[in-house]
């Protein structure tokens, strides 16, 4: 076949495969798609992770004495934008009427938490004398009107005490203006509820624009001076990914012009760079299709991750070009891929050995980078031997650059060669270093660390949150169920635990749904205890005579609790009132039922799990914790197989080589320069997380493919300087293309830079020494 | 609901008081208005008012009546303030759309934009401060009777929301003088207020204004 053939097929093939792929791009951000079964807890947490629970944010306005009317405005223009399920400004006389009417007539059933001894207490003679002289003291009231009309039906202040206790639900959003309210005053305040995940970016930030554009227009349009504050995990991720956007685009345009400058520099061209990318391009758009041929979306961060590793393979097209260029003249370019063909061979095969120990990860994260890089190694390799050779001009003579590198690279290895102490030496030095630092080493597992969020950002949300005295959405217990009504009872004793963790100082607060509703079960035995207490008519008629009020006036209080007018209040009730969202905290989990408390001012997890001991289907959850968890469990399992990859590249070089001194030469380089590198991060106080470690694979990829190369040279006098110069041409693009990463703001992004850039020079640093070592090894045998 | 017919209940006097300001100043000899317009005009003339208010609420399930003293205090444009003294003190200050409250459960303030009902009757406040006689007839059914010396004026709202609260509010007078307001509920309650010491024309320094009508009243009138 020749190669204008090739090229064509080779140009077909990408690009039908590169259209399939687009055709079916779909990827998801959301974070349940990458964390493992992490148990029950776990589950629990990431269920609720995407549920409407998290879909919140909030809305502060200040400024001048028409906040309100600023918030009730933005409040309407935000209700007809398609991302925006619903938005609350406060109780309007509409919905102040509604929540009477969803609640009086179960009133009755409403009265107690312990009606078993508290009601019977209510009820006693003298208790209703007090409760009658208050009834009196309060229809003296300036605003006693409401009060005067429900009274007769109402004597004891049922739906009152009802009232009292939903504001207390959140007493922040002082609600008596109308509009919700900053505890101060001073603030206007918009809850809303998002359609989409607050983690997808790309519905958010529209919104968020959206949000900034029509504030603007209304403060323009009441005269200005109003500032508008807000809160919400939707502004911090796409806040988070802007910031990483900005950072990935300068550090590109860096990367890019200094690689550019390099192949420039070595080979004259820039075609060259073009045809090295080819190879690694191509690896990530078979891997790609593949991963996106079936069902389920392909997630960001493997397709991030994915591409960095199969970055490993610009390698090949690297040591080809340069290979042929320092060739004889008149060598052709598919005689040079076929005398380094073994070498090129064992390097993709040890790296995808590698990143397929990866693949056997229990962590479904990893699992899939793993896979995807494992499928994009070979597809590079065979670009790289197959179609790249084709792309090459034939008669390549080496430019200057590559004959003093090749010369230079020649006169170093005689000089070592000569002196073989320092080469000894070298890797004494990264021992050295690695048995220092790496039991200094110290890891994060913390993931919150990975993302730098912006302090302003921050600050202003946490201004927000405390304006609303907001829950803490990282920390809550949940209540699990077969049923609504069974998750209903199982919360009444929870709040009821919970309710004592706050009189004991352990708690500050608790967002529950039992403030709105009760179970059946409880709302039943309150009708009862109230049914049992013997002619309640007469008590109540006897008690309120002594105040001043007519006798029988209290009458349809007792034909409504002896034939109440509604059923016990039910879940199903909330829907369409003011409070609707109140019942959100139900939610219905692969069949069970779960209710969510959120808290406020946990002192101890501790303190709260003791609360909640015994009660059967209750969960202290704190994501942090969990999270955490899961993140060590991540490192483990990194580390676990790093060491997997080590053994399975090793035995591999062992079989090719057959020679413990040549595999061990081959591996040292790569194993050597990984475990200096973190020995450098443990002296110099640098911490590692998840993310220095998948780029450490990374390192091992390249470091073996510099070590094999090297061994391979070391035994051919004649590719001396164009081994060496060919590694250090791919070290050097290799840290323009990652390690300029380390010049990031985002410790993900940086923590990517600092590993794969060290790591690779200190392999750089070790590949002459080794060469040097290998041919002593090599006359030896 | 609640608030709605609270600011009700405070605001008809006021409105009353307030239309009739000139007339309560006017000597008992005075002939009373011939007709509503005559009456209108009269109110469009007001200015700043003061008055010692005693008010009588008559509930269905009480044997007595309620009975409360205070001071009520009107500065055009849209403020008014009503500080009760006996048997306890509470105050209600409304200025423009805001509406506090003070009593002894504690300070609320909220914001007529919320109840239709409370709205209307701002609305109305100021309808009749302008003397609208247009604007009032388009949200009562008025019925103005007078002869010699005594009138009377009943209002009863055209909007179902506000019929759901005031049934009725009947005005008595004779002359330029205010007798009684009386205020029906559907329920059969009614709240009787009186009025004496009336001051019309008052003009107060700003810092009286703020005492006035601030949620904690002067312990005496200034």
């Amino acid at each position: 076949m020749n190669d204008l053939r090739v090229r064509w097929i080779t140009a077909a093939l990408l690009t039908l495969i590169g259209l399939y792929g687009l055709s079916r791009l779909e990827f998801t951000n959301s974070i349940k798609a990458f964390i493992p079964a992490a148990g029950e807890l776990g589950d629990l947490s990431l269920e609720l992770v995407d549920s409407p629970l998290a879909r919140r944010m909030a809305i502060s306005i200040g400024g001048g004495e028409q906040r309100d009317e600023v918030a009730a405005a933005l409040a309407a223009s935000l209700r007809s934008h398609p991302e925006v399920d619903w938005v609350e400004s406060g109780l309007d006389e509409n919905a102040l009427r509604a929540i009477y009417e969803l609640y009086f007539d179960h009133r009755v059933y409403l009265v107690s938490e312990q009606p078993a001894t508290q009601i019977p207490a209510m009820l006693e003679p003298a208790a209703l004398e007090r409760r009658a002289a208050d009834l009196r003291r309060r229809l003296a009231q300036p605003d006693a009107m409401l009060l005067a009309r429900t009274a007769p039906e109402d004597p004891l202040g049922l739906f009152q005490n009802i009232v009292d206790r939903i504001r207390q639900a959140n007493p922040a959003l002082s609600s008596e203006s109308g509009s919700f309210e900053s505890a101060s005053g001073e603030h206007a305040i918009l809850l809303l509820g998002l359609r989409s995940s607050p983690f997808d970016s790309e519905r958010q930030a529209p919104l968020l624009d959206y949000i900034d554009a029509e504030f603007a227009r209304l403060d323009a349009e009441a005269g200005g001076g109003f500032a508008l504050e807000s809160s919400g995990i939707n502004r911090i991720s796409v806040a988070s990914e802007r910031s990483i956007r900005g950072d990935a685009n300068f550090i590109s345009a860096v990367s890019v012009s200094v690689v550019c400058a390099l192949f420039l520099l070595v080979f004259h061209s820039l075609r060259h760079l073009a045809i090295a990318i080819l190879s690694p391009l191509s690896g990530f758009a078979v891997a790609m299709a593949l991963a996106l041929s079936g069902d389920d979306p392909v997630h960001g961060i493997t397709l991030g991750f994915g591409f960095v590793l199969i970055g490993v393979a610009i390698d090949y097209p690297i040591h080809l070009m340069n290979h042929h260029a320092l060739s004889p003249p008149g060598t052709r370019p598919r005689e040079t891929a076929a005398q380094i063909r073994s070498s090129l061979l064992l390097s993709a095969l040890t790296t995808t050995l590698a990143f397929f120990a990866l693949s056997l990860s229990d962590f479904p994260g990893l699992r899939a980078m793993g896979t995807f890089a494992a499928i994009g190694i070979p597809v590079a390799l065979a670009i790289a031997l197959f179609s790249i050779p084709a792309f090459m001009r034939p008669s390549a003579r080496p430019t200057p650059a590559q004959r003093a590198l090749a010369g230079g690279f020649a006169r170093l290895v005689g000089w070592l060669g000569a002196r073989a102490g320092i080469a000894v030496a070298l890797f004494a030095a990264c021992a050295l270093i690695a048995t220092v630092g790496v039991p200094q080493l110290h890891w994060e597992d913390d993931p919150s660390t990975l993302v730098a969020g912006d302090p302003v950002l921050i600050a202003e949300s946490e201004r927000v949150r405390a304006r609303i005295a907001d829950f803490d959405t990282g920390r809550f217990v949940v209540g699990l169920a077969p049923s609504a009504e069974a998750a209903l009872a199982l919360n009444d004793r929870i709040h009821e635990r919970l309710s004592r963790a706050i009189a004991a100082g352990d708690l500050l607060g608790v967002s529950s749904l039992h403030s709105f509703l009760w179970s059946q079960e409880l709302q039943r035995e309150n009708l009862e205890a109230l049914r049992s207490v013997p002619d309640l008519a007469g008590r109540i008629d006897r008690a309120y005579v002594q105040s001043g009020f007519r006798s029988g006036a209290f009458g349809k209080f007792p034909a409504a609790v002896a034939a109440p007018r509604a059923a016990p209040l039910r879940a199903e009730d909330f829907v369409g009132t003011p409070l609707e969202r109140a019942v959100d905290s139900l939610v219905e989990l692969d069949g069970r039922w779960a209710v969510v408390t959120y808290l406020r001012g946990v002192a101890s997890g501790g303190a709260i799990r003791d609360a909640l001991e015994g009660l059967e289907g209750t969960h202290y959850i704190d994501q942090k914790e969990i999270v955490g968890g899961v993140y060590r469990g991540y490192r483990r399992s990194m580390v676990r197989v790093l060491a997997l990859g080590c053994v399975v590249v090793f035995v591999v070089l062992q079989l090719r080589y057959r020679d413990w001194r040549a595999a061990l030469l081959a591996f040292a380089t790569a194993g050597l320069a990984a475990l200096a590198t973190y020995g450098t991060f443990g002296i110099l106080g640098v911490s590692v997380n998840v993310v220095s470690s998948i780029s450490l694979l990374l390192v091992l990829g390249m470091g073996v493919d510099y070590g094999i190369f090297t061994v391979d040279g070391a035994r051919l006098a004649d590719r001396l300087g164009a081994t060496l110069s060919s590694i250090l041409i791919s070290c050097l693009t290799s840290v323009f293309v990652f390690g300029t990463l380390a010049l990031s703001e985002q410790p993900a992004l940086r923590a990517i830079g600092l590993t794969t850039g060290t790591g690779i020079l200190f392999a750089l640093a070790l590949s002459p020494a080794v060469f040097v070592l290998a041919r002593r090894s090599g006359a030896r045998g | 609901m609640r608030r709605a017919r609270s600011v009700l209940a405070i605001l008809l006097p006021i409105v009353w008081l307030i239309c009739n300001v000139d007339a309560l100043a006017a000597g008992a000899s005075e002939p009373a208005p011939g007709d509503l317009e005559a009456l209108m005009r009269r109110f469009a003339e007001s200015g700043g008012v003061r008055a010692r208010f005693r008010e009588s609420r008559q509930l269905s399930i009480l044997t007595d009546p309620i009975e409360t003293q205070g001071m009520l205090y009107f500065a055009p444009p849209d403020r008014l303030a009503r500080h009760t003294s006996w048997p306890g003190r509470s105050s209600i200050v409304i200025e423009a759309d805001r509406v506090s409250i003070s009593d002894e459960t504690g300070q609320r303030v909220f914001d007529l934009d919320t109840s239709e009902v409370a709205r209307a009757l701002v609305g109305n406040l100021m309808v009749v401060f302008r003397g609208d006689l247009e604007a009032l007839r388009e949200r009562y059914s008025i019925s103005f009777e007078s002869a010699a010396e005594s009138w009377t004026l009943d209002l009863e709202p055209r909007s179902r929301a506000l019929r759901s609260v005031i049934e009725r509010v009947h005005f008595a007078g004779e002359g330029q003088n205010l007798l009684a307001m009386e205020t029906r509920e559907p329920n059969g309650d009614r709240t009787v207020v009186k009025f004496s010491e009336i001051e019309v024309g008052v003009s107060w320094q700003q810092r009286d204004l703020d005492e006035i009508f601030s949620i904690d009243p002067p312990d005496t009138a200034p």
